[in-house]
């Protein structure tokens, strides 16, 4: 074990003033509480047998395996759009996009919304990438649409649909329609009627003289931050699905706006990754055809650990009014193309 | 959070990736398709720590202070990045079980299955072994009516861990169907009613027997669970992949 609980880092060099001071003490604090948390750590490490008996109860088990199936299964994902997104921050020039982009909006957020067609991956690698291409000078409109777009009609979701919609292939026209529908009206609103301060800039450039240190601080930070946000979300969701029974809604199915209504809270709550939500949408037989097409197009747009994730690519102030309007559109669409397609 | 904290918890998280992805602990949280993804990412982690400690520690070597460059704010939030590392640690789960299969919904369309049952079980018994059948094949086999004539005749072994019954002289077979991670299982049931002795919940058994379809058509409080009639029953070690993968 080569962790060394005492950091040095106290040795730091601050010039002595009062302001020097001030900036001492509180490094001093935070230095102690790194320390706190990697003593913790050891601590768990080395006597994690004594503490077994404390997690024998079934229920936490069960949180704990959800907990880690969760986060190991997105942890691939984030991990490649954190590198896209560190390679975008080191490779492509700031200026890029602002000069390749369509001009008009009119065009940007439907080449947008395709361009997520390309990214073969889930919810989890497009958010670093939407995050850095703002940063990079992308109008909002088109980074937003392309944030909604690329976990729910990449091919590798169509194909997962398709099996598990066998002979209903209207189902996977349905979720490419309607998810690239809600992606364009979502992107298009939120990039018009956006505040200057939408964006808090939580993404910092970091721009080194070498593009290799670029790639590294950018991705180690990205990683950090996505993935704290991540392991909370998984928690939240564990816990839910601890606490909850899904038998609970054995008795709640129905039809019509009930059925809809109960299939998207569901879809936020239990934030099943969008290349398996499908596989769970047609377990859920006792649901219309049309309901489950909400629950495909809503999950990947918006569920519990998305929001936790946007909150850390965007801000909390953005999240709060993203996540109701991507949740309201997406019911919206996926309803009404249901109805005329299913 | 300094340079050297954040590389020690990319360096955390991809050693948990690597321990897991490299053996067959992945099974108990994920499809076996994912493995060289996981693995990947736990190389990937484990290399960029690498490239942030070294200097790092190259530099506290030589006692020379942080170069300020390199010092960027990072919110706290990235410290819940240990929180996996910790509970895989202490709590290290077992798959999911019992607790996980008595709140599943039972109302579920499972998904077609893509082989032919008729011709697995002709070929597979030749010689008079019993076939190993996975549950949920047994399970959606037993809905259709050409292969439940099959499986009333033809001794097959089902392999699933143990879920008290309310009847005596019966219990639930149960196995999880797993599309993506552990996260979306879906239980797969069978009663099995049996002379033996019943063994206690979470304990994993193999049975050999046959589908009773009278009993099966007459059982309307199992949510259609199919009803085995088993002639054997073996007690046995947790299998490796505690899930059931569609194809």
């Amino acid at each position: 074990m080569s962790i060394n609980p005492v950091s040095p880092e106290r040795a730091i060099a601050v010039p002595c003033t009062a302001e020097g001071d001030v900036v001492r003490k509180r490094v001093s604090n935070r230095t102690r509480a790194a320390t706190a948390v990697w003593a913790y750590v050891i601590w768990v490490v080395v006597y994690r047998k004594s503490f077994r008996f404390l997690f024998a109860d079934p229920a936490v088990q069960n949180w704990a395996t959800v907990f880690l199936s969760l986060c190991l299964q997105a942890l691939p994902f984030l991990v490649l759009g954190v590198t896209v997104s560190a390679l975008i921050a080191a490779l492509v020039p700031s200026d890029l996009f602002v000069r390749l982009a369509p001009r008009r909006p009119l065009l940007a957020v439907p080449a947008a919304g395709f361009a997520g067609a390309l990214l073969p991956g889930c919810e989890c690698s497009s958010i670093p990438i939407a995050g850095r291409l703002v940063n990079r000078g992308l109008a909002p409109a088109a980074a937003l649409t392309f944030l909604l777009s690329a976990p729910a009609i990449n091919p590798v979701v169509m194909v997962a649909t398709s099996v598990a919609f066998p002979g209903r292939p209207e189902m996977v026209f349905a979720r490419f329609g309607a998810s690239l529908l809600t992606a364009m009206i979502v992107g298009s609103v939120r990039g018009r009627f956006a505040d200057p301060a939408w964006l808090e800039r939580r993404l910092a450039d970091h721009v080194h003289e070498r593009r290799w240190h670029t790639f590294v601080d950018t991705a180690v930070t990205d990683m950090l931050q996505a993935g704290g946000f991540l392991a909370l979300g998984a928690a939240l969701v564990a816990t839910l699905q601890t606490v909850v029974p899904r038998n609970a809604l054995d008795s709640v199915a129905g039809h019509g706006m009930t059925a809809v209504f109960v299939m998207a809270v569901l879809a936020v709550v239990l934030s099943v990754c969008s290349e398996a939500d499908a596989f769970v949408a047609a377990g859920l037989s006792q649901f219309s055809m049309t309901s489950r097409l909400v629950f495909m197009v809503v999950g990947p747009m918006v569920d519990l650990k998305l929001i936790a994730l946007q909150t850390g690519a965007f801000g909390r102030r953005f999240a709060s009014r993203f996540a109701p309007l991507t949740f309201a559109t997406a019911v919206g669409v996926a309803s009404v193309v249901g109805i005329v397609v299913l | 959070m300094t340079r050297t904290d954040r590389g020690l918890l990319c360096g955390l998280v991809g050693a948990f990736a690597l321990q897991t992805g490299l053996t067959n602990g992945l099974y108990r949280y994920l499809r076996p398709s994912m493995r060289p993804w996981v693995v990947l990412a736990g190389i990937g982690l484990a290399t960029i720590a690498l490239v942030v400690l070294v200097p790092e520690l190259a530099r506290r070597m030589r006692r020379r202070p942080p170069t300020g460059a390199h010092e960027h704010p990072v919110s706290r939030i990235g410290w819940f990045l240990a929180l996996p590392v910790c509970v895989a640690v202490t709590i290290g789960p077992p798959a999911l079980g019992a607790f996980a299969a008595g709140r599943g919904s039972t109302l579920r369309d499972l998904p077609e299955i893509d082989f032919d049952l008729d011709a697995y079980l002709t070929a597979a018994s030749f010689g008079g072994q019993v076939p190993d059948v996975r549950v949920v094949d047994f399970v959606v086999g037993a809905e259709d009516d050409e292969t439940a004539a099959t499986l009333a005749v033809q001794p097959v072994r089902l392999t699933g861990f143990v879920v008290k019954s309310d009847h005596p002289h019966e219990f639930r077979l149960v196995r999880f169907l797993v599309s993506c991670c552990a996260g979306d299982a879906l239980p797969t049931a069978v009663v099995v009613r049996t002379d033996a002795a019943i063994p206690p919940e979470d304990t994993w058994v193999t049975v050999s027997g046959t589908l009773d379809r009278a009993a099966t058509a007459a059982d309307t409080e199992s949510f259609a669970a199919p009803v085995f009639r088993a002639d054997e029953l073996d007690r046995i070690e947790a299998p490796d992949k505690p899930y059931e993968f569609p194809t």
